[in-house]
C-alpha cells in the first residue's frame, strides 16, 4: 500500500512535539529534549558535509505506459542538490519537483533513526515512442549521477494502487481487467486485495512483476511476491470470507527467497461463474517496505479465444544491447545454433565468422588466423532411448535436444571419442520455474562404469559434511579411445513431463576468454585529482591460457585509465586444498584479476551530463590481438570540487 | 458455576485457573472416598442359578501334564463370577487322572475322564483326555528355561532384560531372542550399544562340570549374593528343571520342533468385571504351532499396569484394590496377552437401553454395559455446536449461529452442520494447522505448508498424503522435511516417520532392542536403510533425491578414496544393512530403485496405519486415545477397545483413508455427542468415553477464541527488538500463522506452542503462568479495552444490559446465561458505579474461565 507509515519525515514527526514543548518550557528544555529525542541529529549535520556516493534505494510507483506522464517518489542517498533525471532513453524525461528528508526506522521499537536519506519527488514523461521495457533512471546531484532504478515502460494503460486501506478483503480497492496496476508493499505483513468483476467463461491471467534483479547493480527489494485469488463466498462462520481459489499456479514457491533469483508468481484461472473476485498481493516473507514495488498484470485471453493467453511478461532491460550478457555457467543461458560461433568469438582469435561485422567494433583487426568454426549438428529426442542398447548415436559437436518425458526417464547417446580428447558439455534447461528440471549429466564407458558427471562436491560447514551442487557446464578430457556413453536424467524419480525439457552441448573444448565481470560497479563519479580503483576479474575457459587485455572507449579529455596493482597473478583452480571442491577444474574456470585506476587530471573540467564509457577486452594469441569483446558500460561524471570536500583515497600529483 | 467465577471476579478480582483446578481436584479425591466407603456390591442377595467349568475339554500330553479349571457362576441377576475356591472337586476314573482343591487335574495314565465341581447342589462338568503320560519330554531350553526367566522376571526390563543387562549378566527382555539368550548364560557378559564385544569380564552362568555350583542356580536361589533378591529356592520346582537342564549338558533344542514353538497365549478371561473386593483366577493356555495347547498359568509373569485398581499374584490370582479398570499383562517368553478388568461399585441390573448411531457407539456402549457404566446424556444444542466447531474447525460460532442452530427444530440438524463444518473453509485451515504441527513444518518451509493446505483442500486420502511425506523427492512440499543440507541422519527420519504413521515410538530400537516392545535393532536398522540413500543437491532450496545403487559417489579412481558412499550400516556389527520391512521381507537388489516410495507403500498398507492414523484422530475429538499417548502403540500399552480400533481402522481403510469420512463417522456417533455432565456411575470413568471429557484448548484456538469472543484481531509482530523479520498481514488468525514461532506472543508460549522441533512437543499442561496470564496477561486485558471490540460496539449501540449478556455468552460459551446467572449479573451490573467496568468484568470472566479456555 502506498504510506508512509514504515518511516517518518523529520519535520512531520518530531519537530511539531519540540516546538510544542519549547512553547511550554524554556529554550533549554526544547534543546534537551530536542537532543533527547533526535541523538542523531549532530552527527546528521556533520554527515551531511561528508561525501557520498548517490545511491537510489526505490522507485514507487515503478513505471507507467508509453504516452503518459506522472509523479514518482525516489529514496536514496547522497542526494544533496540533486537538480536532473538521467534516463537511458532519449523518450523519456523528469523533472524534479521537490526533494525532502526522510528517516528509516531501526527497530518498530526503537527512537533511533539511520542516517537521513533524500525523497525526491519526479515528474515523468514517457512519449509514445519509449521503447517498452526496463529503462535506467539515474539523479544526478551534487555528488555526481546515482546507481540506476528501474523504471518500467509497457503498452498497457497503468494504473495505480490508491492510499485508501485496502489491506482485508473486506476493504479491497475495486480495479477494473484489463489491468496494469503499480502497488507497493509499504509495511511489514501487508497485503493489498483488489476486487475485480469477470463474466462467464472469461479466462483470465495473473502475474506480479518485479523489477529486482533486471538491471545490474539496483536493489532487490520485494523478492518473493505472492498472488493468492479469492472467490467472495462466505462462510458458514463469517458470511464477509472469502474463499482461496485453487488455480492453475504456473509458478511455485521457494521455500526462501535465494539470493539474485525473484519470484514472479504466475496465475492462470478460468472463470465459469461471472461475478465479483478477489486477488491479493503481498509477500511470502511478509516483509514490506518503500522499496517493495510491485506491478500487478491481469489480462484476458488473446482476441476472446480462451485457450489462448498472452505471453507471461518478461521484464528486460530496453536498451542494452545482448551481447553484454556473455553467461557461460547458468542452466538458464541460451544454447542456440550460434552457440559455437559465440564461443569462438572469444578465442581471441579473429575468425572469417566475425567479419561481417556482426558486433559493430571498432579497431576490428583483421587479421586472421583461419581456425575453422566447427559446424554445430542438433540432435533431438527420439524416444525410445532408455538404456544403453538404444542409446542414439551422436557426431559432435552436436546439440541434444530432448525432455524427461516422465518420471524416471532416463536419455542415452553414444559418441566415439580419443585418446586424450578433451570435451565440454554445456547444460540447458528450459524449465526454471520450480520444480525446476535437475539435469543429472553422466558420461558412462561401455562397462556402464561412470567416468564424470556435472555433479560438484565441496566440503561445507566448517568440514561437516560434503556439499553437492549440479553444474550447468562441464570439461573432461578422456585418457581412453572408445566409445562413451551419455546418460541425462532428473535426480529424482518423482517429476518428468514435456516441460521437463534440455538442451546438451557435446563439443570439442575450445579455449576462450569467459565472463569478464566488474562486480556491481557501473557508475564512477570524479573530482578532479582524484584516482578510483575498479577491479576486473576475467574467467578463462578451457585451459585459456592466453593474456587479456582491457581497454576503456570514450573517456573524456583528462581522464586516463592506468593500470594499477594486479590483485591476484592467477587463481588456479587446481590449487583448490584437500578440503576444497573435488575436481574443481572441471566446473569451474580459472580467473584472473586486474586492477585500473581511472585517473581525473587537477585541470579537469566538471561535466554537467555523464560520460558513458565503455570498458573492453581481447585476448593476446600468438602476440596477436584479438577480437574486442565489449565488457560493460560505466557512467562517468566529473564533479565539481566546491560542493566535494573531498575524501580520497588516491590523489594524483600530490 | 459460572455466574461464581463472574461474581467472584467483580468482587474480590479474580479466581487463578490453577486454584479452581486444585479446588476441582480435592473435590475429586473427597468424591473417591465416599465411594470406596460404601458398599454397593449386592451378590449375597442374588441366587446362584448356573456353573460352568474353563476349559470344558482339555486333551493333557506327557507324564505329569497338568491342567488348572475355573468354576464359573451365574447369579439370578445375570452376574457372572469365578468362584473356584469355593467348590470342590471330583474325577469321574481317578485311575486317569487327580484333581485337587484348586481344580488343578494332573495327568496319570493315558484315557478319558471327567472333572465335576460342585457347590450349593449345582454342579458342573467338563471332559479331559490323557495321552502319552508315560512320554517324558527332555528339558528345552526354549520352552522350559526360558519360561522360568520369564515367570521370575529375570529377564524384565528393570534386570538383565534391561539394555546392558545386569550384574555382568545380559538376557534379552522377555525371552525375545532365545538364541542369544543362551549365548549369554553359556558366557556370560554384558550388552554394549557401539560395538558388538560384550562387556568384560564374562563369567559364564552355568557350569557343566559342577551343575549345582552354576551362577543361574545360586544367586536366585541367594546361596550366592544376588542383588535381585531371592527368586526361587533351592530344590524348588525350577531350580530342579534347571538343575536337570544343565545337567544335560545344557543342550539349546532346535526351535522348529513344532510342539516347542508357541504360536500364541491366550489368557482367560480376556476381560472381566470384579467388585471392589473381588479376586479372579486367570488361566493362561499356550497354543503350540501343532495344535497342543498346555496350561502356563503358572510359567507366565503377571504384571498389574495400575497396581493400585489390581493387584495380582505369581499365580495369577487378581485382586481388586478399588474401582476402576485396569489392565493385566502376561508374559510368555516372547509372547505378551493381557487381560483387562472393571472393578465397579454397584451392579446395574436394570441398564438402560441405549440408542446407538453407529458401530461406535456398539463397541463403546456394549463395553460400558458390561462395565455398569451408564453413559451421560445427550449433549445439549449449544455444547455439540460449540464442541464440534472447536474440534473440527477451531473456530468458536459466532453469536447469530448459535441462536438459529438452538432455534433449528430439524432433527437432521447436527448431520447438517457437521457436513457444513467439513465443506468450510476453516476446516482445512485448522487441519492444515494441526497436520503442520505434526509434520513439524517449520520457519519458511512454505512450498511444505503449501502442500498441507492443497492436501486437504482436495481432501487427498491420507495414505497418499503419507506417501508423499515419506517418499518426497525434489525441492518443493513435503522434501523440505528432508532437506537438511548435509545435516540428514536416516535413523532419526525412519523413527519420526514410524511415530507419525504408525503411531510407534521405535527410537529405543536404535541403539539396543527396544526393552518395552518387540523391535529389535536390527529391525530398526533395517528400516533405516530406505533412508540411507536419501541425499540432497545444492542449497536453497536444496533438490532431495535417491541414489539407490551409490553410483553417485563412484567417481572414478580419483574420487574413490575421497568419498566413499556410505550406506546404512549397523552401528555395533559394523555390517551393511539391507532394508527389510519390519514383517522380514528384504528388498531384492533389483528392485532397489524407489526405496522410500517401497517403505510407504508398504506402511500404508499395513492395518498399523490405519489403526494409528484413526487413533490419532479419534483422540483429537476425545482428549484420549483408544491408545494413548496417541503414538506409543505398544505390547504394554493395550487399546481400550481393541475391536473398536480393528473396525475404525477397516473401514477408514475401505472408504479409502478419507480423513472427512473418519472426522464425520466419529462426530456424528452418539458417543461424540454425549454431555461432558457426569452421572453417579460415570464419574470416575476416565478412559470409557462415557461422557465427554473438557480439553484444554490448543494455545492458538484459544487465541482465536479470545478475538472472535471479544471482537479483537490478534495483531501478530516480531519478537521485540528485531526489525527485519515477520509482521502477519491484519486480521490473520493464530492458526492461520504458517510458521508460528517467527511471532512474538507470550501468550501462545504459555499456554505451550510447539517449536516444532519434534513431534508431539506441544505442551497442553496447564500451568501458573496461564493463570497469571489470564489474571493480569496483556492478551485478555487488552481484547477488553478495544473501542471497535464486541462490547464496546454493543455498548455505542446502545443495547440493554441484557442484550449484551446475552450476546457475551453466545460469543464465548455458545450458549445464553442460565436464569440465575442473569439475574446475579443484573443485580451487580446495577450496583456497580462504572457500567461499561461492570460489563468489562463480565467478559473478561467468562473468557478466562474454564468453560472457554476448554472444549467440553
Amino acid at each position: 500500500m502506498f504510506t508512509r507509515s514504515d518511516s517518518a519525515t523529520f519535520s512531520n514527526k518530531w519537530y511539531p512535539l519540540c516546538i510544542r514543548v519549547a512553547a511550554m518550557n524554556s529554550l533549554f528544555s526544547l534543546l534537551l529534549i530536542f537532543l533527547i529525542f533526535e541523538p542523531n541529529f549532530a552527527a546528521t549535520t556533520d554527515k551531511q558535509k561528508e561525501r557520498k556516493n548517490p545511491r537510489l534505494i526505490s522507485l514507487f510507483p515503478q513505471g507507467s505506459h508509453q504516452g503518459s506522464f506522472f509523479d514518482t517518489t525516489v529514496r536514496g542517498e547522497g542526494l544533496e542538490g540533486v537538480h536532473t533525471v538521467w534516463f537511458d532513453c532519449n523518450h523519456i524525461t523528469g523533472q524534479v519537483q521537490k526533494v525532502s528528508q526522510f528517516f528509516i526506522q531501526k527497530s518498530r521499537f526503537s527512537r533511533r533513526w539511520e542516517d537521513p536519506g533524500q525523497e525526491i519527488l519526479i515528474r515523468i514523461e514517457i512519449s509514445p515512442q519509449a521503447a517498452i521495457g526496463v529503462h535506467e533512471l539515474r539523479l544526478i546531484a551534487d555528488w555526481g549521477i546515482s546507481s540506476p532504478l528501474s523504471l518500467v515502460v509497457s503498452s498497457e494503460v497503468n494504473t495505480f494502487e490508491k492510499d485508501d486501506f485496502h489491506g482485508t478483503a473486506s476493504t479491497a480497492q475495486p480495479i477494473a481487467v484489463p489491468v496494469n496496476l503499480n502497488g507497493k508493499i509499504a509495511n511489514h505483513g501487508e497485503v493489498d486485495f483488489y476486487e475485480f468483476f469477470t463474466s462467464k467463461d472469461e479466462e483470465l491471467q495473473f502475474e506480479v512483476l518485479t523489477t529486482g534483479g533486471v538491471l545490474p547493480g539496483s536493489p532487490i527489494n520485494l523478492q518473493s511476491p505472492e498472488i493468492i485469488l479469492y472467490k467472495p463466498t462466505g462462510s458458514w462462520f463469517d458470511s464477509q470470507k472469502v474463499t482461496r481459489m485453487e488455480v492453475l499456479d504456473e509458478s511455485t514457491f521457494l521455500p526462501l527467497p535465494v539470493e539474485g533469483k525473484v519470484l514472479r508468481p504466475r496465475l492462470k484461472h478460468h472463470f465459469t461463474q461471472s461475478g465479483r473476485y478477489l486477488v491479493s498481493v503481498g509477500n511470502v516473507t511478509n516483509k514490506g517496505g518503500a522499496g517493495h514495488a510491485y506491478q500487478l498484470r491481469i489480462s484476458k485471453s488473446v482476441s476472446g479465444n480462451p485457450s489462448k493467453m498472452r505471453e507471461w511478461t518478461e521484464l528486460k532491460q530496453a536498451h542494452v544491447p545482448d551481447f553484454f550478457h556473455w553467461e557461460e555457467r547458468s542452466f538458464a543461458r541460451k544454447i542456440s545454433t550460434d552457440r559455437h560461433n559465440q564461443l569462438w568469438s572469444r578465442t581471441g582469435q579473429l575468425s572469417k565468422v566475425f567479419s561481417n561485422g556482426k558486433l559493430a567494433l571498432k579497431n576490428t583487426d583483421q587479421v586472421s588466423i583461419g581456425q575453422k568454426v566447427e559446424k554445430l549438428q542438433w540432435t533431438m529426442d527420439e524416444e525410445p532411448k532408455n538404456s544403453q542398447e538404444q542409446a542414439i548415436p551422436l557426431s559432435l559437436p552436436t546439440v541434444v535436444e530432448g525432455s524427461i518425458n516422465q518420471p524416471g526417464d532416463v536419455d542415452y547417446f553414444t559418441f566415439p571419442v580419443e585418446t586424450e580428447q578433451g570435451l565440454a558439455f554445456e547444460i540447458e534447461t528450459t524449465k526454471q520455474m520450480e520444480p525446476g528440471l535437475s539435469l543429472l549429466l553422466e558420461v558412462l564407458d561401455s562397462k556402464g562404469q561412470r567416468v564424470c558427471s556435472n555433479i560438484y562436491r565441496i566440503v561445507e560447514n566448517n568440514s561437516a559434511f560434503w556439499n553437492k551442487f549440479l553444474r550447468p557446464k562441464i570439461i573432461f578430457t578422456f585418457q581412453k579411445k572408445g566409445t562413451y556413453f551419455l546418460r541425462l536424467q532428473d535426480l529424482t524419480s518423482r517429476l518428468g513431463g514435456e516441460e521437463f525439457s534440455y538442451r546438451v552441448l557435446v563439443r570439442s573444448q575450445v579455449p576462450h576468454i569467459g565472463k569478464i565481470t566488474l562486480g556491481t560497479l557501473d557508475h564512477v563519479n570524479l573530482v578532479p585529482g582524484e584516482a578510483k580503483k575498479i577491479t576486473v576479474t576475467i574467467e578463462k575457459e578451457e585451459e585459456f591460457d592466453h593474456p587479456v587485455v582491457l581497454g576503456f572507449e570514450n573517456l573524456p579529455s583528462g581522464v586516463s585509465a592506468l593500470p594499477s596493482l594486479i590483485e591476484e597473478v592467477k587463481t588456479s583452480v587446481r590449487d583448490a586444498g584437500p578440503r576444497g571442491g573435488l575436481h574443481k577444474d572441471r566446473f569451474f574456470p580459472q580467473t584472473q584479476k586486474l586492477a585500473f585506476s581511472l585517473v581525473a587530471e587537477k585541470s579537469v573540467l566538471p561535466s554537467a551530463v555523464p560520460y558513458k564509457i565503455r570498458v573492453v577486452a581481447r585476448g593476446v594469441v600468438k602476440d596477436r590481438p584479438g577480437m574486442f569483446l565489449p565488457v560493460k558500460n560505466l557512467h562517468l561524471m566529473l564533479i565539481d570540487p566546491s560542493s566535494a570536500s573531498v575524501i580520497s583515497r588516491l590523489t594524483v600529483g600530490e | 458455576m459460572l455466574v461464581d467465577n463472574v461474581i467472584n471476579r467483580m468482587l474480590v478480582s479474580k479466581i487463578p485457573r490453577a486454584l479452581s483446578l486444585a479446588k476441582n481436584s480435592l473435590s475429586i479425591v473427597l468424591f473417591f472416598s465416599l465411594i470406596l466407603s460404601s458398599n454397593l456390591w449386592g451378590n449375597s442377595q442374588q441366587s446362584l442359578l448356573s456353573l460352568s467349568l474353563v476349559p470344558q475339554k482339555v486333551v493333557l500330553s506327557g507324564t505329569g501334564a497338568s491342567q488348572r479349571f475355573l468354576v464359573l457362576a451365574t447369579y439370578s441377576n445375570g452376574q457372572k463370577q469365578e468362584i473356584t475356591s469355593k467348590s470342590s472337586f471330583s474325577i469321574s476314573d481317578p485311575r486317569i487322572a487327580k484333581v485337587d482343591g484348586h481344580g488343578r487335574v494332573v495327568s496319570l495314565s493315558d484315557g478319558k475322564t471327567t472333572i465335576t465341581a460342585k457347590i450349593d447342589g449345582h454342579t458342573a462338568t467338563a471332559v479331559l483326555w490323557c495321552e502319552n503320560s508315560l512320554l517324558e519330554s527332555p528339558v528345552s531350553f526354549v520352552k522350559d528355561i526360558t519360561q522360568i526367566l520369564t515367570k521370575q522376571s529375570c529377564n524384565s526390563s528393570s534386570c538383565h532384560g534391561g539394555v546392558k543387562g545386569r550384574g555382568g549378566f545380559r538376557l534379552s527382555s522377555n525371552a525375545s531372542h532365545p538364541l542369544e539368550d543362551y549365548e549369554w548364560i553359556k558366557q556370560g557378559g554384558g550388552y554394549q550399544v557401539l560395538t558388538d564385544q560384550p562387556i568384560q569380564p564374562r563369567n559364564p552362568r552355568i557350569s557343566i562340570e559342577i551343575p549345582e555350583k552354576s551362577l543361574i542356580l545360586q544367586k536366585p536361589a541367594m546361596l550366592q549374593p544376588h542383588g535381585g533378591g531371592q527368586r526361587f529356592e533351592e530344590g524348588s520346582e525350577d531350580y530342579d528343571v534347571l538343575l536337570s537342564w544343565i545337567q544335560a549338558g545344557a543342550p539349546y533344542t532346535q526351535p522348529e520342533k513344532k510342539d516347542l514353538v508357541v504360536e500364541r497365549i491366550q489368557v482367560f478371561p480376556e476381560e472381566a468385571i470384579l467388585d471392589r473386593l473381588g479376586k479372579h483366577q486367570m488361566l493362561v493356555t499356550a497354543h503350540f504351532s501343532n495344535g497342543r495347547q498346555e496350561d502356563v498359568t503358572n510359567q507366565v509373569h503377571y504384571e498389574s499396569l495400575d497396581a493400585e485398581i489390581l493387584q495380582v499374584t505369581s499365580e495369577g490370582l487378581v485382586k481388586a484394590k478399588r474401582v476402576g479398570e485396569a489392565v493385566i499383562l502376561v508374559r510368555y517368553p516372547g509372547k505378551v496377552a493381557v487381560a483387562r478388568f472393571g472393578v465397579i461399585s454397584k451392579f446395574i441390573e436394570d441398564y438402560p437401553l441405549l440408542s446407538r448411531t453407529n458401530f461406535i457407539d456398539e463397541e463403546i456402549f456394549n463395553k460400558l454395559e458390561r462395565f455398569h457404566i451408564i453413559p451421560s446424556g445427550l449433549s445439549s444444542d449449544s455444547e455439540f455446536l460449540r464442541r464440534v466447531c472447536l474440534d473440527i474447525t477451531g473456530t468458536l460460532p459466532p453469536p447469530s449461529r448459535v441462536r438459529e442452530f438452538i432455534a433449528n427444530q430439524d432433527s437432521q440438524k447436527r448431520e447438517k452442520l457437521v457436513r457444513t463444518l467439513l465443506n468450510s473453509p476453516e476446516y482445512i485451515e485448522y487441519w492444515t494447522f494441526r497436520l503442520a504441527d505434526l509434520f513439524r513444518v517449520k520457519v519458511s518451509q512454505y512450498s511444505y505448508w503449501e502442500w498441507i493446505r492443497r492436501s486437504l483442500k482436495f481432501n487427498k486420502p491420507y495414505d497418499l498424503i503419507a506417501q508423499e511425506r515419506i517418499a518426497a523427492q525434489g525441492s518443493q512440499g513435503p522434501s523440505s522435511h528432508f532437506s537438511t543440507g548435509g545435516d540428514f541422519h536416516a535413523e532419526q527420519v525412519v523413527a519420526e516417520q514410524f511415530r507419525v504413521f504408525f503411531g510407534r515410538r521405535m527410537d529405543c530400537a536404535q541403539c539396543h532392542n527396544h526393552p518395552y516392545d518387540r523391535w529389535t535393532q536390527n529391525q530398526f536398522w533395517c528400516l533405516a536403510a530406505f533412508f540411507g540413500r536419501t541425499t540432497s543437491m545444492g542449497t536453497g532450496p536444496a533438490v532431495v533425491y535417491d541414489d539407490p545403487l551409490g553410483q553417485e559417489e563412484n567417481f572414478g579412481t580419483e574420487g574413490r578414496t575421497d568419498l566413499t558412499f556410505a550406506p546404512i550400516t549397523h552401528p555395533r556389527s559394523k555390517m551393511l544393512v539391507n532394508p527389510t520391512f519390519l514383517d522380514g521381507q528384504r528388498l531384492q537388489d533389483t528392485s532397489m530403485t524407489d526405496l522410500r516410495m517401497d517403505l510407504a507403500r508398504w506402511m500404508t498398507a499395513q492395518t498399523d496405519f490405519s489403526e494409528a492414523t484413526v487413533n490419532r484422530v479419534w483422540g483429537h475429538f476425545f482428549g484420549r486415545g483408544l491408545v494413548d499417548p496417541v503414538d506409543d502403540f505398544r505390547l504394554g500399552n493395550p487399546p481400550t477397545h481393541p475391536r473398536l480400533l480393528q473396525i475404525l481402522a477397516d473401514d477408514f481403510q475401505r472408504h479409502g483413508h478419507d480423513l472427512k469420512h473418519l472426522i464425520q463417522r466419529i462426530v456424528l456417533s452418539r458417543t461424540y455427542q454425549l454431555s461432558s455432565s457426569s452421572n453417579k456411575t460415570n464419574r470416575r470413568d476416565t478412559i470409557n468415553y462415557s461422557r465427554a471429557f473438557p480439553r484444554a484448548l490448543e494455545a492458538e484456538v484459544l487465541l482465536d477464541a479470545l478475538s472472535s469472543a471479544t471482537g479483537v484481531a490478534e495483531a501478530f509482530l516480531p519478537p521485540e527488538g528485531i526489525y527485519d523479520f515477520e509482521t502477519a498481514p491484519p486480521e490473520t488468525r493464530a492458526i492461520n500463522l504458517k510458521f508460528p514461532s517467527n511471532y512474538h506472543s507470550l501468550f501462545l508460549d504459555v499456554f505451550g506452542r510447539p517449536q516444532r522441533d519434534a513431534v508431539g512437543d506441544r505442551n497442553n499442561q496447564v500451568n501458573l503462568s496461564q493463570a497469571l496470564h489470564m489474571l493480569v496477561g496483556s492478551t485478555y486485558l487488552q481484547k477488553l479495552s478495544k473501542e471497535d471490540g464486541r462490547l464496546h460496539q454493543l455498548i455505542q449501540k446502545k443495547a440493554s444490559d441484557e442484550k449484551i449478556i446475552d450476546e457475551l455468552y453466545l460469543a464465548s460459551l455458545c450458549r445464553f446465561p442460565s436464569v440465575l446467572e442473569r439475574k446475579q449479573l443484573m443485580k451487580r451490573i446495577k450496583a456497580h458505579s462504572s457500567r461499561k467496568e461492570a460489563l468489562e468484568d463480565i467478559l473478561l470472566a467468562l473468557i478466562s474461565s474454564r468453560e472457554f479456555s476448554e472444549n467440553h
